[in-house]
């Protein structure tokens, strides 16, 4: 798939549509994803709106959302005319986008269920979207409070332990939970140091000569 | 539509719809009623003289130079003579005429509105002129600007004719009724196919390949062999700064990024030689980075464009393009601001540029600063490109105006971008005063609850994570760094601030004013002999 994307010309080929939104299935399917394909299908859909897949292009977003913090959703949203933005499913997918991209959670929890039959029709989203808050959360806290774990992750309180479980270098630190060490969460000062170079100077020693 | 894949040559619709146009249309001179000054007839035949023998030079003044002299002098508000009236001045030579037709077009889009049919006839030309030297064998040497020219004056005919077409409120049925019928005239595939194909056809990538291994020398001698013809090599690179500004248009930035791969932006190159070039390219580079959130990056093009400029338009004030470049410069300049009000960063900047970028938005940065949506929407608005809709607008509602279509999405998508950021300065100010605090109390500070501060303090932190370019082959690589001037971490209920301090860089400022004091001193000494 990769080769007849990136080869030349093709990659403006109305005739790959169908190939292109077999292989948005097939990404789905196979929980596997390929950014360069789905704009090319994006822009195809651009150039032809009567071509446009409803289920496909929410299939693509989706996608997208998984791939946080990149900002791969944004680029297929850049390619949506805003008229179909305000369909449904999108207007949707749009909201639970803002909601991740502005770290609310909590009310990302709380649209996720009206909307987990489609949500969930992608298998792994719900985890991928997981991974992202946990990597949001692990960047942040050195020691999160474990009520902030249940709310971030909409999780109910008998679910946080196996969560925790399932979490590799999470340890229990009384009501906190310990994370991973990264260089977010330790950071450390950047004090720049200034130093002149030469040839910087070289203007004002060339005065002595003159 | 057709799903006819689009391929570059003449293409076979274009002698049926001439057809179909010439019983509606009135040719809009003759032959008869056009007398080609002196002076004119002269120029044309020593253009064509030029072209034949190759002279670079020569092209390159008669171009840049006596063109515009004899535009002032007689076209100033009319078309340049047709094709058929100085045709026999050049032995009927196929490829001048349509050079000459390339100009003749630009020339006409620059002082007139076009018609429909003169905006078939140019696509049609440059086909046929891209056709020939595609498929051709053309040995031509032709000047880089002008090469350059033509690929910038192809995307904005484009660019035009669907800005033209978006606009069917004002046409009559006739002209709609051409209109439907013009449906592969300015197609954005036939317009990307042959950009596409220039890059490919030119093998301008495995070029600039060798060029970095050392095999083969081209910017160092800006493009020109005297072995071969430059035209479509060169036409294959500038097609790639095509394709940069055609995705960026239609709002595909990683498509736009993607497509100058193969140009190392952080060295000088072909692209640094055609004054144009780079101050468009550069656009359009930034724009994509300020549009994928990459402030830090976006920073750096721009600072780095607007030292270019600076230093270089006293050297351009007689060009033709001297306007161009000042309203890039304006533009670059309100982008600039928008990314340093996003990513406060103003340590990046070169000294000249912070100074002159303070004396024109100051005011402006502060407002938006403090969250005012309005004034990111006015120079959004200012400094953005004009977005196209590629696809041709729905005739049965002529009403609507599908101009603003692409240019509303993408500020509807900036502003929302601009409004996840809103909460952010207010309780970066605040951490600044402190080394530690608990969230509960900068919570009171805030007026407001301490979940919802937690929230705003991920979102803070993932906000200020960036990609920032960082030395590679792709303008679309790079690596996640802090972008803030503080930086923080939670401990339990317990913030901790690290203050990044930006240290002012004095080396500059004091060597210029050595400088700067030298003058005066020798400038005074020299008085008494004055007077």
């Amino acid at each position: 798939m990769e080769q007849i994307i990136t080869c030349g010309a093709d990659r403006y080929n109305p005739e790959l549509l169908p190939k292109l939104e077999a292989h948005v299935e097939e990404q789905v399917q196979s929980q596997t994803y390929n950014l360069e394909a789905n704009l090319c299908l994006l822009r195809l859909y651009q150039f032809y709106p009567e071509r446009g897949n409803a289920r496909v292009l929410s299939q693509v977003l989706l996608k997208g959302l998984m791939q946080l913090p990149n900002p791969d959703c944004d680029l297929y949203l850049h390619l949506v005319p805003e008229r179909v933005q305000q369909e449904e499913p999108f207007s949707t997918i749009l909201n639970l986008a803002s909601m991740l991209n502005g770290a609310r959670f909590r009310e990302f929890w709380q649209a996720y269920g009206p909307a987990a039959e489609m949500l969930d029709s992608v298998p792994g989203f719900k985890e991928g979207v997981r991974s992202y808050i946990m990597h949001v959360v692990g960047s942040t806290y050195q020691n999160v409070p474990s009520n902030v774990i249940e709310e971030v992750m909409g999780l109910a309180s008998a679910e946080v332990p196996a969560f925790i479980a399932s979490q590799p270098g999470l340890t229990v630190n009384g009501d906190l939970l310990q994370l991973p060490a990264n260089e977010d969460n330790h950071p450390v000062a950047k004090n720049s140091v200034e130093s002149i170079s030469f040839h910087q100077i070289v203007p004002c020693l060339a005065l002595g000569l003159s | 539509m057709t799903m006819d894949a689009e391929r570059p040559g003449m293409p076979p619709w274009a002698a049926e719809r001439d057809a179909r146009m010439k019983g509606t249309v009135q040719p809009s001179f003759s032959d008869h009623d056009m007398v080609v000054p002196d002076m004119v007839q002269t120029f044309v035949a020593y253009f064509y003289r030029h072209i034949r023998e190759k002279n670079v030079f020569e092209i390159l003044s008669m171009y840049e130079t006596s063109f515009h002299k004899l535009t002032e002098r007689y076209f100033k508000a009319s078309p340049w003579p047709p094709v058929q009236a100085i045709a026999p001045l050049v032995d009927n030579d196929h490829v001048f005429c349509l050079l000459y037709k390339e100009m003749y077009y630009r020339h006409l889009y620059a002082k007139n509105t076009p018609s429909l049919e003169q905006r078939c006839e140019s696509w049609d030309n440059y086909c046929a002129l891209f056709g020939v030297i595609l498929h051709g064998n053309v040995n031509m040497q032709l000047p880089n600007l002008w090469l350059w020219d033509m690929v910038d004056e192809f995307i904005y005919q484009f660019q035009s004719f669907c800005q033209y077409r978006g606009k069917l409120s004002t046409k009559t049925a006739e002209e709609l009724e051409l209109l439907k019928r013009c449906d592969q005239v300015w197609n954005v595939l036939g317009v990307l196919n042959y950009l596409q194909a220039l890059h490919d056809k030119s093998n301008i990538d495995a070029t600039l390949e060798k060029e970095r291994s050392g095999e083969e020398i081209f910017s160092q001698n800006e493009g020109y062999d005297y072995n071969q013809s430059n035209v479509l090599r060169l036409l294959g690179y500038f097609g790639m700064t095509g394709l940069l500004r055609v995705h960026c248009l239609i709002g595909d930035y990683h498509g736009a990024l993607k497509a100058i791969d193969s140009i190392d932006l952080d060295k000088p190159g072909l692209f640094t030689k055609v004054t144009p070039c780079y101050i468009s390219s550069m656009y359009y580079v930034g724009f994509s980075y300020l549009m994928t959130h990459r402030y830090l990056d976006a920073i750096r093009i721009f600072n780095h464009i607007l030292q270019y400029i600076n230093r270089a338009k006293q050297y351009h004030i007689r060009s033709p393009s001297y306007e161009q470049i000042l309203k890039k410069n304006e533009q670059l300049f309100a982008l600039l601001a928008i990314c340093l009000s996003l990513c406060p960063q103003p340590k990046l900047l070169d000294d000249t540029v912070h100074t002159a970028l303070r004396e024109k938005y100051s005011d402006k940065i502060s407002k938006m600063s403090n969250g005012e949506e309005s004034v990111f929407d006015e120079l959004f608005s200012y400094a953005c490109p004009k977005f196209i809709t590629p696809c041709p607008p729905s005739f049965d509602d002529p009403s609507y105006n599908y101009n603003q279509e692409a240019y509303r999405l993408q500020l509807k998508c900036f502003l929302a971008e601009v409004r996840q950021l809103r909460h952010l300065p207010t309780v970066r100010s605040f951490l600044k005063l402190y080394t530690t605090i608990s969230v509960a109390k900068l919570a009171t500070f805030l007026e407001m609850e301490p979940v919802a501060l937690r929230t705003i303090l991920l979102c803070l932190k993932q906000k200020t994570r960036q990609l920032q370019w960082n030395g590679g082959p792709s303008a679309l690589d790079g690596d996640w760094t802090s972008a803030g001037d503080i930086d923080f971490y939670i401990n339990g209920e317990m913030i901790h601030v690290i203050d990044n301090k930006i240290q002012r860089q004095y080396g500059d400022y004091f060597c210029n004013h050595i400088l700067k004091s030298e003058r005066i001193m020798a400038d005074l000494q020299k008085l008494p002999e004055l007077l």
